[in-house]
């Protein structure tokens, strides 16, 4: 899929970062990725490897935290897990709700070595 | 060793090139049309051209990996393609904002289009986490493809604005039942519109060209 492009974008953020704090090698990358998203974790793990070859990033371990798809409804304001896709109230049935949580991409924090 | 906070959006940058699509697009309307290979979203805008060019400026961008052959279709019709292959940027399966932003960097007079079309690569999954700039997202679904499709590729089905079912000619020849596919659509998203037509015949191409229609007046 996409995921090489996912890891390149990876890539370019964490070298900025590294290099306006002085760091030498990056040691781990701490992500959260949404339940939602097409991204598959191993795939972006073995994309990032091929991307960080002889760059600081060689060596780091990717962290990937998936985050859990979570509801809204407008109608009752209650929050919900979404498993199998039944975007239905759980409380008043309302089918008017919202996706607030899972299609999350984002670089939490990075360890580095200076 | 020390940790470092960076709390950024992966798609930051995608996210940024998109706004800056938005404000080149300006006063146009701006759809990014997506589905399966063979869903049939060239087949419809080739139904609902030649009515649309009567009275807008449109201009075309078309993605695929090779080929221009979907730009050559949309030309004779009448109506200015502008073609993206995307075995040019590394042989993705998706449109994303940065190779817009260059198709519209090479596209000239801008400003006189009313209503730009970003015809996506066949993809139900990639292209859903891309925004491209667009005002409106359609997702296009055939008759041949299966009810259930929406709950297997529920991220598509879910950021879209319209869903167009076509090919409605072949419902008699297939395993598609409306009523199930009504409800799968309901569980995934509630407020996705349909618009049931058979780019093929015609049939009820009106009310898609209507939305358009719609869109773009909104929007002036």
């Amino acid at each position: 899929m996409h995921e090489v492009s996912i890891a390149e974008e990876i890539k370019q953020i964490v070298i900025n970062k590294l290099n306006e704090n002085n760091g030498k090698m990056v040691k781990k990358v701490n992500l959260l990725i949404g339940e939602m998203t097409s991204i598959v974790p191993e795939a972006l793990r073995f994309a990032f490897e091929i991307v960080a070859k002889d760059t600081p990033l060689e060596n780091a371990v990717v962290n990937i935290k998936v985050s859990k798809t979570i509801a809204q409804c407008n109608e009752c304001k209650k929050r919900f897990r979404i498993r199998e896709l039944n975007l239905i109230c759980p409380k008043c049935n309302s089918m008017n709700i919202e996706v607030i949580q899972g299609r999350e991409m984002i670089i939490q924090t990075i360890e580095m070595e200076t | 060793m020390a940790e470092i906070n960076i709390f950024e959006n992966i798609m930051k940058k995608n996210e940024e090139i998109a706004e800056q699509n938005k404000k080149i697009i300006n006063n146009g309307f701006c759809i990014n049309i997506m589905s399966s290979p063979g869903a049939g979203k060239t087949t419809l805008l080739e139904a609902s051209l030649k009515n649309l060019k009567k009275k807008f400026n449109i201009a075309v961008i078309e993605g695929d990996v090779s080929t221009s052959n979907d730009a050559v279709r949309i030309k004779k019709c009448g109506v200015f393609a502008y073609q993206i292959k995307t075995e040019n940027y590394g042989g993705g399966c998706h449109l994303d904002a940065n190779m817009i932003k260059q198709a519209l960097d090479k596209i000239k007079n801008k400003s006189k289009y009313d209503l730009f079309i970003i015809e996506n690569v066949g993809n139900l999954i990639c292209p859903a986490d891309f925004n491209l700039g667009e005002d409106k997202k359609v997702v296009v679904l055939s008759t041949t493809e299966g009810e259930d499709k929406p709950l297997k590729y529920p991220l598509m089905f879910q950021i879209a604005d319209v869903l167009v079912l076509n090919k409605i000619d072949l419902l008699p020849y297939v395993n598609f039942n409306l009523k199930n596919f009504e409800k799968n659509i309901k569980r995934i998203n509630n407020k996705l519109k349909i618009i049931k037509l058979s780019a093929k015949t015609g049939k009820n191409i009106d009310e898609w060209i209507k939305q358009l229609e719609i869109w773009i007046n909104e929007k002036k």
